[in-house]
């Protein structure tokens, strides 16, 4: 389920920076608690998006731990850089990552997230 | 996601209104009830936004109906256009029902000016506008201290007042007199009820007006995400379950929705201030536009509505007085006549309602009704309702070819940038003179005035 998880974390930053070549120049880490696995990896995503907004992190590789609690806890580390408008194409501003159609199944290894654009 | 409804799940009350029986789906409490034009159902049965009516449907404690406006479209967990009334004592309150842009609303300003004697001052009044209102993510404008931010959002409009920003006399013009715990020319083009439209200070057809859309930006988006984090750890301990998660909330009378609604309140109350502040900014502009002070002065505020927002309200309901929260996401307050929190000099008239359609048709202004304080807590549509997503109209619009088609019916257009014009392209909506009818054919809000687009500012 990590590797979907971290799927969905690529997935991600594609939507703010399409193809991005992404250096590893730094380590970034978010963590979030929730009542069950799919709050807490929507949560730590959604610390993802403040991430980016106030430090313009933008993520190379990522690598999703979960424990399934109660409660829940999801750990995102990363390597990456900060976002360079020279070398970065800018796709489109994430606002918020939403619970709608949250989708976190572990027997088909899926993860759906709906984001706020 | 949503469950499919089909054209079997359906029951058509009348030509404007279609019904979805509780029986239908497990877990619905009440029906869903859709205002709609109900003589072609096949577009509406494939939007998903109709499985949305059913799963807020769930919600604890939700009286009389699920409902939906005609400008009903797909949101996330509530549809855009949803209204939902919950039991002061007995539901919750569901941030999802409110949306994440708080008290997104619109105002309505008159100017005292007759558009035929000014239509060559239009075009540098949108020019100055787009020079004095900050609009779109990462502009920069006036600072405000950290103490400032917080007079701005616990008391509202009345800090503008305070400061001298605003004349108190526009407080009366707003709901909850604009205190909770994009500007349009528009010229009115047709009264329907002139003696109505006199009463909310118009002047009568050919005056030039300024429509106001906005809400709390950033602000109101962060209450609702941090809201959400709060509502998800309440329904596990209250043990409620819900068909989508976004539907999060908490029973009402619990700390958590208490919070809730004070921060809603924060998030309310900078929308106003917002609003408030573009309304001086449109006041500066009209007199260095037309270099005269009193034409600043002259600019009225006629009402402001919010579309996004949930009120503790008083509502007759089995025959009762029953205090309750009503959500309306994508829907406008609409009282009638004699209800409370209107101003004197409207209480026999009843509220006004402001319709902002798209840049290329026409908005309008509408009177709230008795028929709507019986058959809809209060509530009508709010707008156009979008056909395509932002997204799907910067790929079929073309910004030029918008702004030429505009600009050839003397529509001038300021837009922060192309993708913003394509966003807004006028065939993106449906058309609101639809969605207006549907609501004065089923009684709930009657057609006051229409109002022409002359030019327009998109951030």
């Amino acid at each position: 389920m990590g590797s979907a998880a971290a799927s969905a974390v690529a997935g991600f930053y594609e939507v703010i920076a399409p193809a991005a070549p992404v250096r590893d120049e730094r380590a970034a880490v978010v963590e979030a608690e929730a009542p069950d696995e799919a709050l807490a990896f929507a949560r730590a995503v959604q610390k993802l998006v403040a991430l980016f907004d106030i430090e313009r992190f933008v993520a190379a590789a990522a690598e999703v731990a979960l424990e399934p609690g109660p409660p829940a806890r999801c750990r995102i580390s990363m390597r990456g850089e900060s976002f360079d408008p020279a070398r970065h194409p800018y796709g489109v501003e994430v606002k918020a990552v939403t619970r709608h159609g949250l989708v976190f199944d572990r027997a088909a290894r899926r993860v759906r997230l709906v984001l706020d654009i | 996601m949503p469950p499919a409804v089909t054209r079997q799940d359906i029951e058509v009350v009348d030509a404007n209104q279609l019904r979805i029986p509780k029986e239908r789906f497990p877990g619905m409490r009440v029906d869903g009830r859709v205002f709609v034009k109900t003589d072609d159902l096949e577009a509406l049965v494939h939007d998903r936004a109709l499985g949305q009516v059913v799963d807020v449907a769930h919600l604890p404690g939700i009286l009389g109906a699920s409902m939906a406006m005609p400008d009903i479209h797909y949101g996330y967990g509530f549809p855009i256009g949803g209204v939902a009334a919950t039991d002061r004592e007995e539901g919750v309150i569901s941030p999802g029902g409110v949306g994440y842009d708080i008290n997104c609303g619109v105002r309505l300003l008159s100017t005292g000016l007759m558009y035929e004697d000014v239509k060559d001052r239009v075009r540098p009044l949108i020019d100055r506008l787009f020079e004095l209102v900050p609009a779109g993510v990462g502009q920069t404008g006036r600072r405000e201290s950290k103490a400032d931010l917080t007079e701005a959002v616990t008391r509202g409009a009345r800090w503008l007042v305070d400061r001298g920003v605003i004349p108190a006399a526009d407080l009366a013009r707003m709901e909850s007199r604009g205190q909770l715990d994009a500007a349009d020319p528009q010229v009115l083009s047709e009264l329907f009820e002139p003696e109505t439209a006199r009463a909310f200070g118009l002047l009568g057809e050919g005056e030039l007006c300024v429509m106001i859309h906005t809400g709390s930006r950033g602000f109101g988006h962060q209450i609702c995400d941090d809201f959400l984090g709060v509502m998800e750890d309440a329904v596990s301990k209250y043990r409620i379950e819900l068909p989508d998660r976004q539907l999060a909330c908490a029973p009402t009378v619990s700390e958590e929705a208490q919070r809730y609604l004070k921060a809603m309140s924060c998030g309310a109350n900078f929308a106003w201030v917002n609003r408030s502040t573009i309304t001086s900014k449109v006041r500066q502009a009209m007199s260095e536009v037309f270099r005269d002070g009193e034409a600043g002065r002259r600019v009225k505020l006629v009402w402001d509505v919010s579309h996004n927002m949930a009120k503790e309200e008083v509502h007759e309901f089995d025959g009762q007085q029953r205090k309750v929260v009503v959500h309306r996401k994508g829907a406008t307050r609409a009282f009638g006549p004699g209800t409370a929190d209107l101003p004197d000099d409207l209480s026999a008239v009843g509220q006004p309602v402001l319709i902002p359609g798209d840049m290329g048709r026409c908005s309008y202004v509408l009177v709230g009704t008795a028929e709507a304080m019986r058959t809809t807590f209060g509530s009508t549509c709010h707008g156009a309702g979008r056909l395509r997503s932002r997204t799907a109209a910067t790929r079929e619009f073309n910004a030029n070819e918008i702004l030429r088609e505009l600009g050839a019916r003397g529509i001038y257009v300021r837009g922060q940038s192309k993708r913003v014009i394509a966003e807004e392209a006028p065939l993106a909506y449906k058309d609101v003179s639809m969605v207006v009818d549907v609501m004065a054919d089923v009684g709930v809000s009657r057609k006051v005035a229409k109002m022409l687009p002359v030019g327009v500012m998109k951030g």
